[in-house]
């Protein structure tokens, strides 16, 4: 039997919990500000980058020759040397060497398209000290014809013109990111592989140092794994180092990776800036307008919006948690524009809150599922907008495969002058950032569901380039959905195993959203900078145009070297031997010491 | 951290761990028992490191045997069999241990005991134990203070003169410490006779420190002549202290006599500085013959009716017979020696029947324990090791002590001058055949008379002069041997070894008139001295024309430090002859100390009391610092050391060792070169192509080659490029790094890895250096490895043989 005394107090005690979580539940909502946009584009102005980003003919220190036919080795070196602010030489055959004024940081050479007399400029480079850098193998009958080139690029003998090769092993010390096994089960050889298998197998000189290497099939099982076909290594001449990559790395996005990768392995010290940005967006979603109900109330048991807040929110949520990024969501009221049915504002608050609560940001889309005229697209989706995100602004638009020109002239005709950032689907002939008008576009590095060796192996090569990604993701699939892997439970197991393996290696890297990534990429644009050792071989000093913004350097070190502390700045370790940098000062000093974890050295 | 510092936590670490599994557990269980069987705790002591060892040895060798021998099992037996005998002691029942722990369990459990107070029981516990250990000690040293004060000053002189060694060179010092690695190495692999049935009980303890507390066996090796020497002092201690009893620091000298005189040759004693089994089986000598003497005391005693058991005693000294045998013979040969001294001097004893038995019992129960293991594993197919043969035809007389075969059924022909150490030598070998012409006759007699030997003629001599010339003569060899072996370079110091005979003949002369007196102490003197006498005759067994049933070398290293014990009795007899009629004990302490501070002043005063030993090492300082660093800081198997094969069996429990030979014969390959037939290691080596799977390489170069003990014209010459430019020696194995040929080696070494650092860049760095050693440490990918073969300048190396100077 209960006292009055009792009970009353009990009741008391109730009503006090059961008011302290309304008021929690309450003011969650009350303070949620989710009608505002919690991220701002900096004013720094980028200018017209064009000229920079696809290089420049004007020598310079660190400045790169180019001798070769390929257009797409050099579209993809004139990219890196824009984002590095280096110069391009091109050279014609048959010209003849002479000392540059100026340090040329290297040599690239496109192997097949080398004739006899392109050989005494390349051996005048090796004995001026140039690296060398064979972005792809001559033929096997020009080195069989011409040895001396061989000889220049460490090989010994040539086992095979052309060999299968059931995978690739991309060893640590290269590309961030460390040791990878580019090669996929016996049951299914061919999951997960998309790259080019069929190389030419070399044996190589004593001292080679391989970076990568490929893995023949069973009948070669006996082959020594040293003796194995190389993909990526580097010989030492003496005079130089000459670097060769044995495949097709060099046509694609993949090649600015390893251009960097050469530099930071030849010298015992290198420091380049970094945007340091991992981005994570998804395309058309959240929608919110009921469709194609049917298909999804038979699949989930639940309406579409529902399905969206329900089912896929939680699994964007723990994908994006679990690997550490902040999603940047490109908001479309509807997918198809034709549909009768209208969107709900009640189901877009609620959204907009969720966002918020996990400091995600959203932007415009101007593509549709239904292929809707963008600008009545747009015009729909901001009319619906403003009722219920009146004081949101949107600094980001996701423009599909359209044009620059086309997606700005959308935007300017629906008033939305704001917008600094487009995220555009990948193109091989874009680069991966450009710079117009004070407009930056991206391009995403990873651009599917699915994981495959080339996204990893290119996804590896931007980080070690920019330290930049962006995983894009079109979100109208789940509501279409076309094929068994475009339902939700499939899609998760995809997407999760993608974006986990792609990104684990990387989350020292800072992520961020697409207007923080886009400050970050004006800062790096716009950063011009000089990196000096001290006489005693201990500090690092880097100098910097910016000050103010923060700035990302990466600094790469030789086996002996770690970095004790930076003044005015952090460093965090990236892996063995390579830090990133983080300064808002023009001057960062980065001190070093030798590595002596050995307690040998205390007898020395 | 200094090096001191170093070699200092290192030698801490190993008394600690030794003193812990050896002396620890025994002194625990069987403390109380052997109290209360009126042993004094000297004898005590002693008991429990006869005890400790004989169990370890046992425990190790018979889990090796059934092929389970781990660190869970070693553990786990040993714990079991000290509990069990425990219990078995105490009569403790196993049913009432499991109730209580129940009990206890359940409190804990029901929450009628709490964890706290647990805890706090343990505790004081432990907290009582250790107040009385504490008490224990500070009772000791305040009731015996000059006692306290003697040990701790012999032990630091005896630590300062054998132990200084250990920290200034860091390395081996003897060249068979690498197969005694080799095999504890293999006991880490349950493989207990890996080279052949052997005494392995020096093995065994090591293994067992190594196992159980992970100290690295090449370390446990590197200073186990500490522990030897220790053990040592501290046997003869309690030895001599057991026998002139009253006069303490007769005990002390003894260690003095041990370790002071700078006028005896290094090399008598140098085997203490080597950690090898020998030397340990020579610490149990003294603890045995002092169960043995007691043995005879108490028998004679409960003769009397009183009751003083001794049947503990023969059964310690069987422990101590089985310990010398699983350890190493000359141990047990020297152990017999002395027993016949002391059977002689409890002649009118040892055949009455309850004295006989025993001791038959105690050598059979001896043997037994210390030949079961070996003769187990002859059975499971193995055969003996090599030196095995040697030793057991020793025993047998099929075979010499000096190894090279029974000089009996030589071919004269057959001889060279190396056979014989000396022209007498080779004289008495010529008169034995009866091959001795005339002019050779004349020859020999001009070389006896050069040693002071008489020559007598039996046609024209009477008897008493033939006896008194042979007695001439017999001291005249053994003053040469003594003098050749142990005083050879100190001629000026020869006298020495007369006093030293004259003593040793007066300590028997005591023992022997003793027996009439029914001095107990006299039947000691007698045994020590007949045992010492026996081991001097068999030094100048070659002399003397006796069957040479040890090698002299290590006789005198007996000789050398059992000597001192009959030097202290021969004082401990004037000290009782001078206080017989004083009863206080501190006046009997006080006298000896004098003595011994007054001998040991004269030393002093006199420039004979030694620098500290000191004894090259088979590597430098700085590979022993690189090998510790690169072990402490690598993973187990995931780097290679590419030297000469100093390091192989330091390195091969935890990583992967490369021959630099091997590595040179590569790159000669690699230029094109063919090897004749010289070299015996081409199926290892059958292209140019180097290739070492791991990740870390590290390159051990001298830039000082040592000799390895075979020293050549220019030894202790830098690496140069007139070394790299010579062909390395065909030799086999060690050969390949023994004297010039460790130069060559090194030499060429050195210049590959300048040029393959100039290759490579900052993927080899120099990981240590030092003036005389450098090491190279090389990273690379351990799946796809540098070729290391290089064109760098000195390939060429198999067009000739280099003549190893001698």
């Amino acid at each position: 039997m209960i006292s009055k005394k009792n009970f009353f107090t009990i009741s008391v005690m109730m009503i006090m919990v059961f008011f302290l979580f309304m008021v929690t539940g309450g003011a969650k909502i009350a303070l949620s500000n989710y009608g505002t946009n919690e991220y701002m584009p900096n004013q720094i102005s980028v200018n017209n980058t064009s000229a920079k980003i696809s290089g420049t003919t004007e020598l310079s220190d660190g400045s790169v020759m180019y001798l070769g036919d390929n257009a797409k080795v050099l579209a993809r070196l004139k990219e890196w040397c824009g984002y590095y602010k280096r110069g391009v030489q091109i050279v014609t055959h048959g010209e003849t060497f002479e000392v540059p004024s100026v340090s040329i940081s290297m040599l690239v050479i496109d192997g097949p398209s080398l004739a006899d007399e392109d050989i005494p400029f390349i051996q005048a480079a090796e004995k001026a000290g140039i690296t060398l850098l064979f972005a792809t193998t001559p033929d096997t009958s020009f080195l069989t014809e011409h040895t001396e080139i061989a000889q220049l690029m460490g090989i010994r003998t040539i086992q095979s013109d052309s060999t299968a090769l059931i995978g690739m092993h991309l060893y640590e010390g290269f590309l961030l990111g460390g040791e990878v096994i580019y090669e996929s089960s016996d049951e299914n050889p061919s999951y997960y592989q998309d790259m080019n298998l069929r190389v030419p197998w070399f044996i190589l000189e004593s001292a080679s140092k391989v970076y990568m290497s490929g893995y023949l099939n069973k009948a070669y099982k006996d082959t020594d794994m040293s003796y194995t076909p190389p993909i990526i290594w580097r010989y030492n001449t003496q005079n130089t180092y000459v670097y060769v990559v044995n495949n097709n790395f060099m046509e694609e996005l993949s090649a600015i990776g390893i251009y960097t990768a050469v530099e930071s392995t030849r010298d015992e010290v290198s420091v380049y800036p970094v945007i340091n940005s991992q981005n994570m967006v998804l395309y058309n979603y959240p929608t919110v307008t009921n469709e194609n109900t049917e298909k999804i109330m038979e699949l989930y048991s639940r309406d579409t919006i529902n399905f969206l807040e329900t089912l896929v929110w939680p699994t964007i949520t723990a994908v994006s948690s679990a690997n550490k990024l902040t999603p940047s969501y490109m908001l479309s009221t509807k997918l198809d524009y034709g549909s009768e049915n209208e969107p709900s504002e009640k189901a877009l608050a609620y959204l907009m809150e969720l966002i918020r609560e996990n400091h995600g940001e959203a932007g415009l889309s101007l593509s549709s599922y239904s292929d809707a005229d963008e600008t009545e697209k747009l015009n729909y989706d901001l009319d619906f907008f403003n009722t219920e995100l009146e004081d949101y602004n949107f600094y980001t638009c996701y423009i599909g495969d359209m044009s620059f020109a086309d997606a700005m002239e959308v935007l300017k005709s629906c008033n939305e002058a704001d917008v600094s950032m487009l995220v555009s689907d990948y193109s091989s002939q874009e680069n991966l950032i450009s710079a117009m008008n004070n407009v930056i576009t991206v391009s995403p590095t990873t651009s599917s569901q699915y994981y495959t060796f080339t996204k990893d192996f290119t996804l590896k090569s931007v980080e070690t380039a920019l330290g930049y990604s962006l995983a894009g993701q079109n979100m109208d699939i789940l509501v279409y959905p076309k094929t068994k892997d475009a339902q939700l439970q499939n899609f998760t197991e995809d997407y999760t195993g993608c974006i986990h393996t792609l990104y684990e290696d990387y989350d020292v890297f800072d992520a961020t959203t697409l207007t923080e990534a886009s400050n970050r990429i004006r800062t790096y644009l716009n950063l011009d900078y000089e990196a000096s050792m001290s006489v005693e071989g201990d500090k690092i000093i880097i100098t910097s145009n910016t000050q103010g913004s923060e700035q990302y350097f990466i600094v790469r070190l030789s086996n002996n070297l770690v970095v004790s502390s930076v003044s005015d700045g952090d460093f965090s370790k990236i892996e063995d031997g390579v830090y990133l940098i983080s300064t808002s000062l023009s001057e960062t000093v980065v001190n070093l010491k030798e590595k002596d974890n050995s307690w040998v050295n205390y007898f020395r | 951290m200094s090096l001191n510092q170093l070699v200092t936590t290192e030698l801490v670490k190993i008394i600690i761990a030794y003193f812990l599994t050896i002396i620890v557990p025994p002194a625990i269980v069987f403390g109380e028992k052997l109290k209360k069987r009126n042993l004094h705790y000297t004898f005590r002591l002693m008991a429990y490191l006869l005890m400790g060892n004989a169990f370890v040895i046992n425990l190790v060798l018979y889990l090796e045997l059934l092929h389970i021998c781990n660190k869970a099992t070693l553990v786990i037996f040993g714990f079991g069999f000290y509990i069990s005998a425990a219990m078995f002691l105490y009569e403790i029942k196993p049913k009432d241990v499991l109730k209580q722990l129940q009990v206890t369990a359940e409190k804990l459990g029901g929450g009628f005991l709490g964890r706290k107070t647990f805890r706090a029981h343990v505790r004081e516990e432990l907290h009582r134990a250790a107040s009385r250990l504490f008490a224990g000690t500070i009772g000791v040293v305040i009731h015996n203070p000059l006692e306290v004060l003697g040990f701790i000053g012999t032990m630091a002189l005896t630590l300062y003169i054998f132990g200084s060694n250990d920290y200034m060179n860091l390395g081996y010092t003897a060249s068979d410490l690498p197969v005694h690695n080799y095999w504890i190495n293999a006991l880490g692999d349950n493989e207990p006779f890996v080279a052949g049935v052997y005494p392995m009980g020096y093995h065994c303890v090591v293994f067992f420190l190594h196992k159980v507390f992970g100290i690295e066996t090449y370390i446990l090796l590197r200073h186990w002549e500490v522990v030897t020497v220790i053990l040592f002092a501290a046997s003869l201690m309690s030895f001599v202290g057991y026998v002139c009893k009253k006069h303490t620091f007769m005990a002390f000298l003894a260690v003095c006599f041990f370790a002071m005189p700078s006028f005896v040759m290094e090399n008598v004693y140098t085997r203490f500085l080597m950690g090898i089994p020998q030397e340990y089986a020579h610490v149990f000598i003294l603890p045995s013959l002092m169960f043995l003497l007691e043995f005879f005391v108490r028998r004679k005693e409960e003769e009397k009716g009183r009751l003083v058991p001794s049947t503990l005693c023969w059964m310690l000294f069987s422990i101590g017979l089985s310990l010398t045998i699983s350890i190493h013979f000359y141990g047990t040969f020297v152990l017999l020696f002395f027993c016949i001294g002391i059977a002689l001097a409890y002649l009118p004893y040892i055949f009455r029947k309850r004295y006989f038995f025993s001791l038959l019992k105690s050598g059979l129960l001896g043997l037994l324990i210390a030949v079961l293991p070996m003769g187990i594993s002859l059975l499971m197919g193995n055969e003996f090791q090599g030196s095995m043969g040697w030793a057991l035809g020793v025993i047998s007389g099929s075979t010499s002590s000096s190894n090279t075969g029974n000089t009996e059924n030589m071919v004269i022909a057959d001889l060279t001058d190396d056979d014989y150490t000396d022209d007498l030598e080779y004289y008495a070998f010529l008169e034995k055949q009866g091959i001795l012409d005339e002019e050779t006759q004349a020859s020999y007699k001009k070389a006896q008379e050069a040693t002071g030997i008489t020559v007598v003629s039996s046609e024209n001599n009477n008897i008493p002069t033939i006896v008194m010339a042979k007695i001439k003569n017999g001291i005249h060899t053994l003053y040469n041997s003594a003098k050749e072996n142990m005083f050879y370079g100190f001629e000026d110091y020869a006298w020495v070894i007369y006093i030293v005979l004259g003593i040793l003949a007066f300590v028997c002369v005591i023992g022997f008139i003793g027996q009439f007196f029914h001095w107990e102490f006299a039947r000691a003197y007698l045994g020590m001295g007949l045992g010492i006498g026996i081991l001097w005759i068999i030094l100048s067994a070659k002399a003397l024309s006796l069957p040479a049933l040890m090698d002299a070398n290590r006789t005198k290293t007996f000789i050398g430090s059992f000597i001192g014990i009959i030097l202290v009795f021969a004082l401990d007899f004037v000290l009782q002859g001078l206080t017989f009629f004083i009863k206080k004990r501190w006046v009997h302490v006080g006298v000896s100390m004098v003595t011994a501070v007054a001998v040991v002043f004269l030393f002093y005063n006199n420039g004979w009391i030694r620098e500290p030993f000191t004894l090259e090492a088979y590597e430098t300082n700085g590979a022993i610092l690189c090998l510790e660093s690169i072990m402490d800081e690598n993973n187990d198997f995931t780097y290679t050391i590419v030297s000469a094969n100093d390091e192989y069996r330091m390195v091969s429990d935890r990583g992967y060792h490369y021959e630099i030979a091997t590595f040179i014969k590569h790159l000669f390959l690699y230029k094109g070169g063919e090897f004749s037939d010289a070299y015996s290691d081409l199926e290892e080596v059958d292209d140019g192509d180097i290739f070492i799977p791991t990740s870390k390489v590290y390159i051990f170069i001298e830039k000082i080659p040592g000799d390895n003990g075979v020293p050549y014209a220019n030894s202790g010459q830098s690496v140069s490029e007139e070394g790299a430019s010579l062909p390395i020696p065909a030799a086999t194995y060690q050969e390949t790094y023994c004297g010039e040929g460790r130069w060559i080696c090194m030499s060429k070494m050195y210049y590959w890895a300048k040029a393959y650092q100039k290759l490579i860049g900052d993927d080899m760095r120099v990981y240590y250096e030092d003036d005389e050693f450098i090491c190279y440490e090389i990273t690379q990918n351990a799946n796809s490895n540098y070729n290391f073969s290089i064109d760098y300048g000195f390939n060429d190396c198999g067009e000739g043989e280099v003549e190893l100077d001698d």
